[in-house]
């Protein structure tokens, strides 16, 4: 069982001490395909988004598109973590076997894009100047590595999207 | 008297047909619209009180539920949802008056009447089978669909839609009849 899984579904899990999980097995098999299947869906639109996002980014300084650019990136970020939320906190699978699956990749990929992920609101921040002062200026920067992570993020997310379509 | 019916009792309740699991397996593969897939076991168990001269006898495969690995943990973890496991652990193929005697001799597949049994449901259907004797074993095989829907399954669904209804089975079963 994977780290994040036990440290909620675990015997001695968060779920169990605060007396939220269900109460048996088929239980939480219920409430985990039901966390999934929203997973699934909130991951759809989540890639929609992510596209549109980077087509917005790479064509600012031409549309000027700034303010889209902001709002998108914030409803992005928050499906986006939604939907991450509705997989980790999922129930366990009922069984975990060693070897490379689909599924692995899926959730290895996972890391590299919520790592993005988490950068991504800051460095936008940072790339509209909000931090830089009369003396030090940040933006020119953090606009390359915004979008060279941002790149990244929908590389790996789009990657992991295609995971889900192999046997 | 006591000891007669238990060892009645036993030779009822243990197989007669010992399978041998490293060349035995039955496959299902499923479908959706972006790729197949397929799931296998090897926990195969016969029961039967056929022999290979029997030409009146009846036999049950029962395979568990939980045995099927398919490559994919999270896969295989929702095929048990759907199929309701918990309450249906057993899959079996039960068929009754077999002529083993005339499945050995012929050298064609025998199409068999069979009962599956699965989630709860149990579906009569014409099973082909084709059973050989080998020097010291004996082979079975064949190959079948099944529809989840006969057997009231609902059927999963990837990224919105739902895999296709017909569940093909291949089944391999190598082994010997216990004297």
């Amino acid at each position: 069982m994977p780290f994040s899984k036990k440290m909620i579904w675990g015997e001695s899990g968060l779920a169990r001490i605060l007396n939220l999980a269900p109460e048996n097995r088929i239980g939480e098999l219920k409430l985990r395909h039901k966390m999934l299947q929203t997973h699934q869906k909130l991951g759809l639109i989540t890639l929609g988004m992510m596209g549109y996002q980077v087509y917005l980014g790479n064509n600012i300084d031409r549309n000027h598109n700034k303010s889209l650019h902001r709002k998108l990136g914030y409803s992005t970020f928050g499906v986006y973590m939604t939907a991450a939320g509705f997989s980790v906190l999922s129930p366990p699978a009922l069984k975990y076997s060693k070897g490379i699956s689909s599924i692995k990749l899926h959730r290895y990929l996972s890391y590299i894009h919520f790592a993005g992920m988490l950068c991504m609101p800051y460095l936008g921040y940072l790339s509209a100047g909000n931090m830089d002062t009369d003396t030090v200026e940040y933006h020119t920067k953090a606009k390359k590595v915004h979008g060279f992570v941002g790149n990244i993020t929908f590389a790996s997310l789009s990657l992991s999207f295609l995971t889900t379509l192999l046997p | 008297m006591k000891y007669i019916l238990i060892l009645l009792v036993c030779a009822l309740a243990f197989p007669r047909f010992k399978v041998d699991k490293a060349q035995s397996a039955i496959t299902y593969t499923g479908s959706h619209s972006f790729h197949d897939w397929q799931g296998t076991t090897s926990e195969i168990e016969i029961i039967t009180n056929c022999d290979s001269m029997n030409s009146n006898c009846d036999a049950t495969i029962t395979v568990p539920a939980m045995s099927f690995r398919s490559g994919n943990d999270n896969r295989d973890s929702n095929m048990l949802f759907y199929i309701d496991a918990f309450s249906y652990p057993m899959i079996k193929i039960s068929f009754s008056h077999l002529n083993i005697y005339n499945l050995l001799s012929s050298d064609k597949v025998i199409t068999t009447n069979g009962e599956i049994d699965f989630h709860g449901f149990k579906i009569n259907q014409e099973i082909p089978l084709f059973i050989k004797k080998e020097t010291n074993t004996i082979s079975i095989s064949s190959n079948f669909s099944i529809k989840l829907d006969s057997f009231q399954v609902d059927r999963p669904s990837l990224l919105m839609l739902p895999i296709k209804n017909l569940i093909k089975l291949d089944v391999t079963i190598k082994g010997e009849f216990i004297p």
